[in-house]
């Protein structure tokens, strides 16, 4: 059975998980991971989220939108950041950035077993003055 | 509203999808898609008569578009989903001659509800993703 108390509280998690982003606080962060949750488990997680603090250390999400139902928890939200550190390969271009991301999470016992998160790196490469081009052998 | 109705109009959402691929009619969107609704997914312009105009060169592009994963879940007037699709890349798509190649896509949507149709659209998928499924890299 869902009470509304549980899904308040599945809310608080991922709210939580966005603050300790925005203060860099990546052990907080963790805290709320499951061990078996997908991507790599926790240390999938923290690699992702070291990456991405590292490229847009003062990275700020807002959270525009959260809903629940039963054990998930929709996000949506728009980041903003300074590119100061290599990202995909691509050095630091000192540019300023908004990406939005959707997430989908699973909750068990006050913790994510699952992350889905969907972002388009293609307008962050734009953002980043970056263009495509063929992968061909040189 | 329910959920559960809106749940039922995202279902007839995914319905109109697959009746579109088969025919190329979008005019099937009409139904379930508000004419004034706002939609906001990368690459796509933020209306409904934009989305209708935009979809068809992905039907060019991926005429076996198949469903492989879908999941939704809702909240008052709300409803997020998740879907993973997969396709053939069998006609020129942003300028990218058919590779043949088998690419899968994963998106997320949230999407608003109002009066038995789609009012908003909020979609996540990974452009860049699919593109370098099809073999391009980003570069200065």
């Amino acid at each position: 059975m869902e009470s509304t108390a549980q899904l308040e509280h599945n809310k608080q998690v991922v709210q939580q998980l966005f603050a300790a982003w925005n203060a860099g606080e990546i052990d907080t962060a963790s805290n709320l991971i499951s061990t078996e949750c997908n991507g790599g488990g926790l240390e999938g997680f923290r690699r992702e989220l070291e990456a991405f603090l590292q490229a847009f250390p003062d990275l700020q999400s807002t959270l525009e939108d959260l809903l629940a139902e039963g054990d998930k928890v929709a996000s949506r939200v728009t980041m903003r950041g300074t590119h100061r550190g290599s990202l995909f390969g691509i050095p630091a271009t000192g540019k300023s950035v908004t990406m939005k991301a959707n997430h989908i999470f699973w909750l068990e016992h006050g913790r994510i077993v699952q992350r889905h998160g969907q972002m388009d790196r293609l307008e962050l490469m734009q953002q980043l003055g970056m263009k495509l081009v063929p992968n061909e052998p040189q | 509203m329910s959920v559960e109705t809106n749940k039922a109009i995202l279902e007839q959402f995914s319905q109109a999808m697959g009746q579109f691929w088969q025919t190329g009619d979008a005019n099937v969107f009409d139904a379930v898609i508000a004419e004034d609704a706002v939609i906001h997914q990368p690459g796509f312009p933020p209306n409904r008569e934009g989305f209708k105009q935009a979809l068809p060169a992905f039907r060019t592009a991926f005429p076996d578009f198949q469903v492989l994963e879908f999941a939704a879940f809702g909240e008052d007037d709300q409803v997020a989903d998740r879907i993973v699709w997969t396709a053939t890349h069998k006609g020129e798509l942003m300028g990218i001659p058919p590779t043949g190649k088998t690419i899968t896509v994963r998106e997320t949507h949230i999407r608003r509800f109002a009066g038995g149709k789609i009012v908003e659209h909020w979609g996540q998928w990974d452009q860049l993703g699919l593109m370098q499924q099809l073999g391009v890299i980003p570069s200065q």
